[in-house]
């Protein structure tokens, strides 16, 4: 190295220019696609425009139910490389636990949340670990046939699941905080039903951030990148996988606790457009990050809502619209909008050139 | 007797016909280089397959550090401490240089957290940091591993293998497709590390090793031909004979 270059002064002192061309370094380094907590004040802005600017409270709601279900549903799509025919099954065992404890235990939403989240991480224990011995089309088959096998049940076993007519008359939850006990009527109070999704949304959303952030969370994008490898590093590869499609089938229970509460009523109907549609929102939004299929969710349920106020086939409408995009930009909306970024500051330094 | 981190004993495998491996013993002892050499198809690489766990042997049975690992899942034989190299590089492609390393840093003390960001973890990226520098990965570390030249990626998957500080490193033809000066810093870089690791590796190229290996062994069609030090390996008949007209 010559005297030059380097970057100390012969004090030891940085120099000016040794300085600067650490700072440069360093902001190459983290690269333009590198959002990881920023991610959550993304979520707060995309909230904050949904509460202001979605007239139907119920849609507005819907939208971060539907978005923390489908960043849940990414860990495995975008972060595993493990597509998730059946996501769902998830959703729907939530709704119906959180509905049979508010109709038949108490009215406590804390509760009734917290048995749909811990009963579908049991239940995901076990359909994970029959669904990993596979990989790749396999596996997104094997999702695919539980979601099937799960809707048939909740069809033929009227006696809990209320049958092809539903769970109905779920009654309104009951907020308990420290000082104070509120009612979750999203009719009569959907600001209030809001603010506590919203709360439980962000919540869970920064646990999932931190996972992605996470030694085992890195090693779940090692293990998409090359399993081989990864075991060769002497991890227990399927063991990684299996926490995530718990972790994944957890979330997507919390929302469909939520969504349950939305709605005090539980149906089967769309069920199985529901696990494609939920990895439309995925791939529409973005794999590449949490917050990407999140916008995807509110997008697409914005296309829907607006679509089939005009349209009956409306379908058809958000079926082209996700050819072109995938077609057009497979890294999704939020892809390309992190994708424009570097490359304007790209030209910009041709441009000085 | 000596100290010796690996041994093989009577390892046989056969595929439909093709007896690949043919009743071959080895023992390596602590802190030896020792090279496997011979001509293609010669089982050097399915000698390796056996020991990693990769293939089961038809019999024969393998002893890391005292312990008995025949036929153990390779993900568990690595955690004792052997890491591999492969022939064909074999990295994270997608993720950049640095964290290709760090996943195998972490892999001792930190494998399974989820609680808390990894980048937060210090003492792996100590680690990993160390381990670039001393592969002279370290300009490159925020590079996608994928656009990596060849003889980088090279490095790289040593690199990876370097970082999990294992007790026996395997390497795979680690010069295969290099440019002579590749070849050269990369025989260098393999004498560096037997300073600290036991290193069995698979050579083709005969000039590579002959410099820095303590002990070589010949395979010819799954037999084990000869074994001794290079100058007598150098100099034995029959080992002339197959690599100067590739049969017996």
């Amino acid at each position: 190295m010559t005297e030059v270059t380097a970057a100390n002064a012969p004090d030891g002192t940085p120099t000016r220019g040794g300085a600067s061309a650490v700072t440069v370094a360093r902001v190459r380094g983290r690269g333009p696609a590198r959002w990881t907590w920023g991610q959550l004040g993304l979520l707060v802005v995309l909230a904050t425009v949904v509460l202001f600017t979605v007239p139907n409270p119920s849609l507005a709601i819907g939208m971060l139910i539907y978005g923390l279900w489908a960043s849940g549903l990414n860990l495995l799509v975008g972060y595993g490389g493990l597509v998730s025919f059946g996501h769902a099954l998830p959703f729907m065992w939530g709704g119906y636990a959180a509905g049979l404890v508010l109709l038949n235990v108490t009215t406590s939403v804390w509760l009734a949340l917290f048995m749909a989240a811990a009963s579908m991480a049991l239940l995901s224990l076990v359909v994970g670990a029959v669904c990993l011995r596979r990989t790749e089309v396999y596996f997104s088959m094997l999702t695919l046939a539980f979601a099937q096998l799960g809707f048939f049940i909740a069809l033929q076993w009227d006696s809990v699941t209320g049958g092809d007519d539903g769970l109905a008359g779920i009654p309104v939850p009951t907020l308990w905080l420290p000082g104070t006990t509120l009612e979750l009527n999203s009719l009569r109070d959907p600001l209030t039903f809001f603010l506590f999704t919203a709360v439980v949304v962000l919540v869970t959303f920064a646990a999932l951030i931190l996972y992605t952030e996470s030694p085992m969370g890195r090693v779940l994008q090692a293990i998409r990148e090359n399993e081989e490898r990864a075991r060769g590093c002497g991890y227990n590869t399927r063991l990684v996988q299996l926490v995530t499609f718990v972790v994944a089938g957890t979330v997507a229970g919390l929302a469909g606790g939520l969504f349950a509460m939305l709605n005090n009523f539980v149906g089967l109907q769309p069920y199985w457009l529901l696990s494609g549609g939920v990895l439309i929102m995925v791939i529409l939004g973005g794999r590449s990050s949490l917050f990407g299929p999140f916008l995807g969710a509110v997008v697409y349920l914005l296309l829907e809502t607006t679509l089939s106020q005009y349209y009956a086939s409306w379908q058809l409408f958000v079926g082209a619209i996700f050819v072109v995009c995938v077609l057009a930009f497979p890294q999704g909306l939020w892809g390309l909008v992190i994708s424009a970024r570097p490359r304007r500051l790209l030209s910009k330094v041709r441009r000085r050139r | 007797m000596t100290d010796l981190i690996l041994r093989a004993e009577n390892l046989d495998r056969s595929f439909g016909g093709i007896h690949a491996v043919n009743d071959v013993s080895l023992e390596i002892p602590r802190g030896t280089l020792h090279a496997i050499i011979g001509p293609n198809g010669s089982g050097k690489t399915t000698l390796f397959n056996l020991i990693t766990g990769h293939t089961h042997p038809s019999s024969g049975r393998v002893e890391f550090d005292g312990q008995d690992i025949t036929g153990m899942a390779y993900a568990k034989v690595a955690r004792k401490g052997l890491a591999k190299s492969y022939q064909i590089t074999t990295v994270f492609p997608l993720l950049t240089v640095f964290e290709n390393v760090r996943i195998a840093a972490q892999a001792a003390a930190h494998s399974y957290v989820f609680w808390r960001p990894a980048d937060g973890i210090k003492a792996v990226t100590r680690a990993t940091e160390e381990v670039l520098e001393r592969i002279g990965l370290a300009a490159d570390r925020d590079v996608i591993a994928s656009n990596l030249s060849h003889g980088d990626q090279r490095r790289l998957d040593l690199a990876i293998a370097l970082a999990t500080s294992p007790r026996l490193l395997l390497l795979d033809e680690p010069t295969a497709g290099m440019s002579p000066t590749e070849t050269a810093a990369t025989v260098e870089l393999v004498r560096e590390l037997n300073r600290d690791v036991t290193i069995l590796m698979i050579e083709h190229k005969m000039d590579v090793i002959f410099d820095i290996a303590t002990t070589i062994t010949v395979l010819h069609q799954g037999k084990k031909l000869f074994e001794g030090a290079p100058a007598e390996v150098k100099s034995h008949p029959l080992v002339q004979e197959v690599y100067l007209t590739g049969s017996l």
